[in-house]
């Protein structure tokens, strides 16, 4: 080339500078697939969410408990009418103990207990009758959601109860003379106590001069009691689906990176014509992500619990069980991400979406009944979903796992495992 | 045969070095006998094999078969179908034409245990820059199936390639020899009888791949079949046999001699005269039996084209004699490799 053909000067830079934009577009622009998923990818996931999320659900399930044909079950559907828009009735029930093992199981939200004789707390000792509100919420939302339900909920009873009280005595009176009504002649009737409708305004001025105003006014007031041993703070409910999402991004984005990366450098090559099949390959990737990311989950976890006082509430055996299932299901998405991905730019793309799909549906912001079918599936197939309730369920709530959330963890590994390889049976497949 | 011809003997190419033996590959060579009584089957053979991508045949045509114990190059210009050929042989492509076999397997439908018959070393080293030489070989060793006891083995292969001392170090911090040559190490990590070496000495120096040459040599000797593509024309002469392939096709196929005689029609002798040598002497020795041609190069020198360059030497000589001319030397001509190429392409096309 001749030496004039070579730009000189301050146009130098600027050829070179131009000469990397033009490369670096053209690179972009040649992965349509990767443009696709760069913009469509998260509109998709916020459209799902838009359209998948219920905000009926925050309605509570609750069953109401008193005693057994009391004026509270006659009065309970119009209160749980009015109500409609923070409960559903479930029913009435005399027996505490059922309705706290329906919350226990997850079949209810609320078991709200009506006092036993509430006419003596109010008027023979003036102090509130207490309702008390029975929920096992770990969601500090949820908990507060439960805590106002409640509070609106008494305040519709109080006024229940003083529209009846006046509607009785206004009944009494129009029964009475005008001029009983008068002070001076409630004091002169006083002592003709063979008339029952002077009897009733006596009682009614005794009532109304010795009980607290508060609690003539809100006769009922509301406690709420979480059934969890200790109180949860806000910390204490995210860390655990901060781990599982963690884990599962990491585990998902390694094991994609390593096979897409053996895919580049050639190494399916060899695989295609060595005496290995693709079972074996993914046994051994799956068996070194395992051993990695519990090294790394057993560290996590470790930091976690020692730097933000995380509670241990459960057995560490389910925690461990915990771990181990999702970091399979992850690695097993993260080999299928792998095989569909063309690029490792495809590859962390893909992850990416799949963490964003975890902070959606995988309840970490929003519990999960607040996603409605069929986008529920989403969160279904996401393996974060079961990691982040098993977690919260041993660490937090010191229970064992459900029988759902082992049972998910267990088929999307099996599918994720059994789709990869398909997937790489297929790529390593004669040509 | 098509392609190659008898077994070749013991012969050691010149530049051979005697280098410490591969006790893995001493080890196994019996069992890879055969029993007595029973032929060798071919190590390799394709009757008739064509493939095709889309509407593109990318070879056709290909009839082979390549003895045990043998150094086979495919040879030809880039895109010629070399690459396809030995894929083809290990079985990763399915012929749309013929059959391979591979120690008379049908390659492409050896199972996952039988493909342990062949190493393949593709043409760009497949190593991960972040471990060091012997992770790599350790790796690409357990891939292939060697045993978990392997070090004493894997240490052989470093001293066989000449990498023993550099082991710690990391790929990334290797040189592109070095990486060829723990690539060749890790080919033959698992001792398979069969070698398919897609272009094994591109891109690296002519010392190192002369010492790639005697290291082929030398695993031939222990009774390896390798099949090397080059398209270093020039590497024909390190062959036992020699497949010419151009645009997808054999142009040509004989060991290194047989296709230089095609290519020149017989061996090239030079006989220099202390004088110009005379018309008539060029008509007496155009009418020896063994010369097929005889042309000046200059006006002392002669160049025959004769069927046998040594039987035919001393008749030359004696015709001279007669024709009273004093030879001054003579030489047998050693053709380049290039012009026996060009002109056996040059023939294959036309």
């Amino acid at each position: 080339m001749s030496r004039q053909r070579i730009v000189a000067g301050p146009l130098r830079p600027l050829v070179q500078v131009v000469a990397f934009v033009k490369k670096d577009m053209m690179v972009v622009l040649r992965q349509p697939r990767l443009l696709l998923v760069l913009v469509i990818g998260p509109f998709v996931l916020l459209l799902l969410f838009a359209l998948g999320y219920d905000q009926q659900s925050t309605v509570l399930r609750t069953m109401f408990v008193g005693p057994p044909d009391s004026a509270y079950e006659q009065s309970i559907d119009r209160i749980a009418g009015d109500l409609g828009a923070y409960l559903t009735m479930e029913g009435y029930t005399s027996d505490r103990v059922a309705a706290e093992r329906q919350l226990a199981d997850g079949d209810l939200d609320l078991v709200v207990v009506f006092p036993e004789d509430p006419r003596t707390t109010v008027i023979d000792e003036g102090d509130h009758a207490v309702i008390t509100v029975v929920h096992n919420k770990l969601d500090p939302i949820q908990q507060t959601a439960v805590q106002v339900s409640s509070q609106v909920a008494v305040q519709e009873l109080n006024a229940v109860v003083l529209e009846t009280i006046v509607a009785d005595l206004q009944e009494q009176l129009r029964a009475a003379p005008e001029a009983a009504a008068t002070p001076e002649v409630v004091d002169e009737l006083d002592g003709q106590a063979d008339d029952s409708t002077t009897e009733a305004i006596i009682e009614a001025r005794d009532v109304a001069s010795t009980i607290e105003p508060a609690v003539l006014v809100r006769p009922f007031r509301s406690e709420t009691v979480n059934l969890l041993r200790d109180p949860i703070s806000t910390n204490d409910y995210f860390a655990p689906a901060a781990i599982a999402l963690l884990l599962q991004h990491m585990a998902l984005t390694f094991s994609a990176m390593s096979l897409v990366r053996e895919r580049n450098l050639g190494l399916f090559e060899l695989y295609q014509v060595g005496p290995i099949g693709a079972g074996r390959i993914l046994i051994g990737k799956y068996l070194s992500h395992l051993l990695v990311s519990g090294a790394l989950a057993a560290a996590l976890l470790g930091s976690v619990a020692a730097g933000i006082d995380l509670p241990f509430r459960g057995s560490l055996w389910w925690v461990a069980v915990g771990v181990v299932g999702l970091v399979t299901s992850s690695v097993m998405a993260g080999m299928v991400l792998s095989l569909v991905a063309r690029t490792d730019t495809q590859a962390v793309q893909y992850a990416m979406l799949v963490l964003l799909a975890g902070l959606f549906f995988g309840g970490f912001l929003l519990d999960l009944d607040a996603v409605r079918y069929p986008i529920r599936a989403v969160s279904l197939v996401l393996p974060v979903t079961y990691g982040t309730r098993l977690l919260r369920d041993v660490l937090l709530r010191g229970t064992s796992p459900v029988p759902t959330d082992l049972l998910g963890l267990a088929l999307t590994s099996v599918a994720f495992a059994a789709a990869s390889w398909w997937l790489l049976s297929r790529r390593l497949r004669l040509a | 045969m098509t392609a190659a011809g008898e077994r070749p003997g013991e012969r050691v190419g010149p530049g051979t070095r005697r280098r410490r033996r591969l006790p893995s590959l001493d080890r196994h060579r019996d069992e890879r006998e055969p029993p007595p009584g029973l032929a060798t089957p071919p190590a390799l053979s394709f009757a008739g094999v064509g493939k095709r991508f889309g509407d593109t045949w990318v070879v056709r045509d290909l009839e082979l078969c390549l003895p045990p114990g043998s150094i086979t190059g495919l040879i030809g210009p880039s895109g010629c179908g070399k690459t396809t050929t030995i894929r083809l042989a290990m079985g990763a492509y399915r012929p749309d034409e013929g059959d391979v076999r591979l120690l008379g397997r049908i390659a492409h439908e050896m199972s996952t245990a039988e493909r342990v018959v062949a190493g393949y070393l593709p043409q760009e080293p497949m190593l991960f820059e972040e471990l060091s030489l012997w992770e790599n070989l350790n790796f690409l060793a357990a891939l292939n199936g060697v045993r978990f006891r392997r070090r004493a083995e894997l240490r052989a292969l470093l001293d066989f390639v000449d990498l023993r001392g550099e082991e710690s170090k990391l790929v990334n911090e290797a040189s592109g020899g070095m990486k060829r040559r723990l690539a060749l190490a890790a080919t033959l990590a698992h001792n398979p009888p069969v070698l398919m070496l897609d272009e094994p000495t591109a891109g690296i120096d002519p010392v190192l791949r002369r010492r790639f040459w005697d290291q082929f040599r030398e695993l031939r000797d222990r009774g390896h079949t390798l099949v090397v593509a080059t398209q270093y024309v020039g590497e024909a002469a390190d062959c036992d046999h020699v497949v010419l392939l151009n645009q997808g096709r054999i142009a040509a196929v004989g060991t290194p001699d047989e296709l230089r005689r095609r290519a020149v029609g017989g061996d090239l002798l030079d006989v220099s005269t202390a004088r110009p040598a005379q018309p008539a002497t060029l008509q007496a020795l155009m009418a020896l039996e063994p010369v097929r041609d005889a042309r000046f190069q200059d006006p002392q020198t002669v160049r025959l084209t004769v069927t046998d360059a040594a039987s035919t030497l001393p008749l030359v000589l004696d015709c001279l004699r007669h024709s009273g001319e004093e030879v001054t030397a003579s030489e047998e001509v050693s053709v380049d490799y290039d012009e026996v190429f060009i002109a056996l392409v040059g023939v294959g096309t036309t």
